[in-house]
């Protein structure tokens, strides 16, 4: 019973729906997207899976553990870096490394040693005695998906992972992901960035209005819907190459 | 009970908020000095009133004796409804922290619970200060002042636990009133056990040992504050910890619409008073405050109108003291958004006097309601306005709320920031009236007269404030 399942998880905000009955399995070793518009259930899907709130109807769990009922044990199965970096100012990056290491309790030497090779890589070294308060967004980010990926759990879960990485950290972050992937972790991960989630992902998830419209390899999809990228096959699947027709006559109407 | 998650929570914050004291220091040097000053004086100072105030207080009549511990109770229960109501220990933490493997009751203790009863510790050690040295004079037993922090404890918390439950109740989550009625059989059981019927309760028996005057055993009033801290502790963890936290709407009812004036002034001022005004926390807290405020008013007239004159003052002044929390709060809580007001076409001095405007028009916006219901009761027993001077009190302490917002800035939802916050807070209203009631008189003296004196130094501290708060957010654009 291990990576991550979901089946039929529901969460609605007054008489809206955001996620509807959505079901998905992650297996041990997968790198999964969640991709699609804004608003249709991303985040909401990772902060479900997260236990950052609680769903409706519908149960997920991760290695087999359900995160309503055994939160914790679930918690301890996975990390997560969320589109916001970490509110703790003052605190510098080597710091919050440590914060964040605690909380999991997890053995020093090896996350150390992780964290270390990965702050060298997105090139963090000399951010290490840094408040986290006087670095910039992106490289907050780096040090968010640092602390995350250098835990040694079965499930990462990240959202917008490119948001406010240089290109060098994108190609840094892809190269990590894809060999958490191939150590027999689950990845999901939830993305506007499709070229990023086409190279990294073994599956993706196509989201629209709460529900899953379409999924399977990058390949696959592509083929599905006789589309020469993922681009292309998500305006498909979402209907939203017509908007964007219309959007283009009535932009050249403004020109005339 | 604590996790060791719980304590590495609470002491990455609190190493936050030490930092962040740091350009505080650069910024202001001599409040600094005075902050650090003030808690002695202010322990000194109760102290010296504790041991003026004994021989009137020993030759008082039963009445006053529960009256004094009653008023003791007021002050705790407001403080501590204060702290914990407006804080939360989901919002004050990012994401990926609260995905962490930390229980809900760790998640708690980290954020809010250790610094609440850090908190209750020193309003209560600044409550023995007062008390010790009365006790001493009129003989009481030793152990009366542990009998009297049990006491200052056990209503803290049940005032949180009220906190937490009228939180709740405004979050559509009725079942939390469940909580109530152990809070209220412990106070009529603790009462009742140790002789002081279900009112005043323990209040009595408990005025009786702090002024000496007639001896109950010690034993059963131990038992009976016991029973009231262990009620009122039980269910402040229960219903804050246990109790799953009803998720916010995303898509609310936001009131009036936000009408943006020309005025780069009114426009940086009218956000952030539109954005204080529709937080519920603040609006849960100004009802409360003016419900508190209302009730007791209520009181003193129907009870005691040879003092209502007095009572209308400190009830005033309670009432500016518990809405402070809307002034300190007002430049903490637009953090997130002075990149919009750096980026906009708005100069430094406007947003500046903007914030400082804001936030003190925000004090005196919420001090307004409780004044009302504080207010009605006493003209209904016949007494006027209140004079001019307690106007004026009030005025200052929302001005120098104002001043200690800018220098130590919090947010509506971090406790620890808010108790860090507070205690600036009270140090620079200290010094404010100490050295105010210094100056003051040696003025009139010389034949200024007295409004103008008042006048004076009331903008003098308008000065200061704003002095304060071009400093600290020069200082943060520096940083």
């Amino acid at each position: 019973m291990s990576g991550l399942r979901i089946s039929g998880a529901t969460k609605r905000y007054g008489d809206k729906t955001v996620v509807g009955r959505l079901s998905m399995t992650v297996e041990p070793g997968v790198v999964a997207g969640l991709v699609g518009p804004n608003g249709c259930g991303k985040t909401t899907t990772l902060s479900l899976i997260a236990g950052l709130i609680t769903p409706d109807e519908g149960r997920i769990s991760v290695s087999g553990y359900d995160t309503v009922v055994s939160p914790l044990a679930a918690k301890r199965n996975f990390g997560f870096v969320p589109d916001t970096p970490s509110g703790f100012e003052h605190l510098t990056v080597r710091e919050y490394l440590e914060l964040y290491r605690n909380l999991y309790r997890q053995p020093p030497a090896r996350y150390e040693e992780r964290a270390g090779v990965m702050l060298e890589a997105f090139g963090l070294l000399e951010y290490g005695e840094a408040n986290l308060g006087e670095l910039s967004h992106g490289i907050r980010r780096k040090v968010a998906t640092t602390a995350a990926l250098s835990l040694d759990v079965p499930t990462i879960l990240i959202d917008e992972p490119t948001l406010g990485l240089d290109p060098e950290g994108v190609v840094v972050l892809r190269r990590l992901v894809r060999h958490i992937g191939s150590t027999g972790s689950a990845v999901l991960l939830a993305t506007q960035d499709l070229t990023f989630a086409e190279r990294v992902c073994d599956h993706l998830f196509l989201l629209y209005d709460g529900g899953i419209a379409a999924d399977g390899s990058p390949a696959l999809l592509r083929e599905r819907y006789q589309a020469s990228s993922i681009e292309e096959t998500f305006l498909a699947v979402t209907g939203m190459g017509r908007r964007i027709d219309d959007f283009e006559r009535r932009l050249d109407a403004f020109s005339r | 009970m604590i996790s060791s998650g719980a304590w590495t929570l609470f002491r990455a914050n609190a190493l936050c908020l030490m930092r962040r004291l740091r350009p505080v220091a650069r910024t202001s040097p001599v409040l600094s000095l005075l902050a650090l000053l003030a808690p002695a004086a202010l322990i000194v100072g109760l102290a010296w009133a504790g041991w003026r105030g004994a021989a009137t207080l020993a030759a008082s009549n039963d009445g006053a004796s529960t009256a004094v511990v009653l008023t003791v109770g007021i002050v705790f229960a407001i403080v501590g409804f204060n702290v914990q109501h407006v804080s939360s220990a989901d919002r004050s933490l990012d994401a990926q922290i609260r995905s962490a493997p930390l229980s809900r009751l760790g998640l708690f203790m980290g954020t809010v619970g250790i610094p609440f009863t850090i908190c209750c510790l020193v309003v209560s050690i600044l409550s023995l200060a007062l008390f010790v040295p009365l006790i001493y004079v009129v003989g009481a037993p030793p152990y009366t002042p542990i009998h009297l922090a049990l006491f200052e404890a056990a209503i803290f918390y049940a005032a949180g636990a009220v906190g937490e439950v009228l939180k709740r109740v405004t979050r559509r989550q009725p079942v939390a009133l469940l909580a109530l009625p152990p809070l209220i059989l412990s106070w009529a059981g603790s009462g009742l056990t140790t002789g002081g019927g279900a009112w005043p309760g323990i209040a009595r028996p408990l005025g009786h040992a702090v002024l000496n005057t007639t001896t109950d055993p010690a034993l059963r009033l131990t038992g009976g504050l016991l029973l009231l801290l262990l009620a009122g502790v039980g269910v402040w963890i229960s219903v804050a910890a246990f109790l799953d936290f009803p998720e916010q709407q995303t898509f609310s009812h936001v009131g009036r619409r936000l009408r943006v004036p020309g005025s780069g002034f009114g426009v940086v001022s009218s956000v952030a008073l539109k954005r204080m005004g529709r937080n519920r926390s603040v609006q849960r807290h100004t009802l409360f405050v003016a419900f508190v405020a209302g009730m007791l008013s209520c009181l003193t007239s129907a009870l005691l109108p040879g003092v209502a004159q007095v009572a209308f003052g400190g009830l005033l002044l309670l009432a500016a003291l518990s809405v402070a929390i809307v002034p300190l709060a007002t430049y903490g809580a637009d953090r997130d958004s002075s990149w919009f007001w750096r980026s906009a076409p708005v100069s430094f001095v406007t947003y500046v006097l903007g914030m400082v405007g804001a936030s003190f028009c925000a004090g005196i916006l919420v001090v307004v309601v409780p004044t009302a219901t504080a207010t009605l009761p006493f003209f209904w027993v016949g007494r006027g306005p209140p004079e001019l001077g307690v106007v004026v009190v009030v005025g200052v302490t929302l001005l120098v709320a104002t001043g200690a917002g800018f220098l130590v800035p919090c947010s509506l939802e971090n406790a620890s920031e808010q108790v860090l916050s507070y205690a600036a807070f009270g140090a620079s209203l200290a010094g404010v009236f100490t050295v105010g009631s210094w100056v003051a008189p040696r003025l009139t003296v010389l034949g200024i007269p007295e409004l103008l004196v008042v006048a004076g130094l009331t903008l003098i501290v308008a000065g200061l404030v704003v002095a304060a708060a071009f400093l600290r957010e020069h200082e943060r654009r520096k940083a």
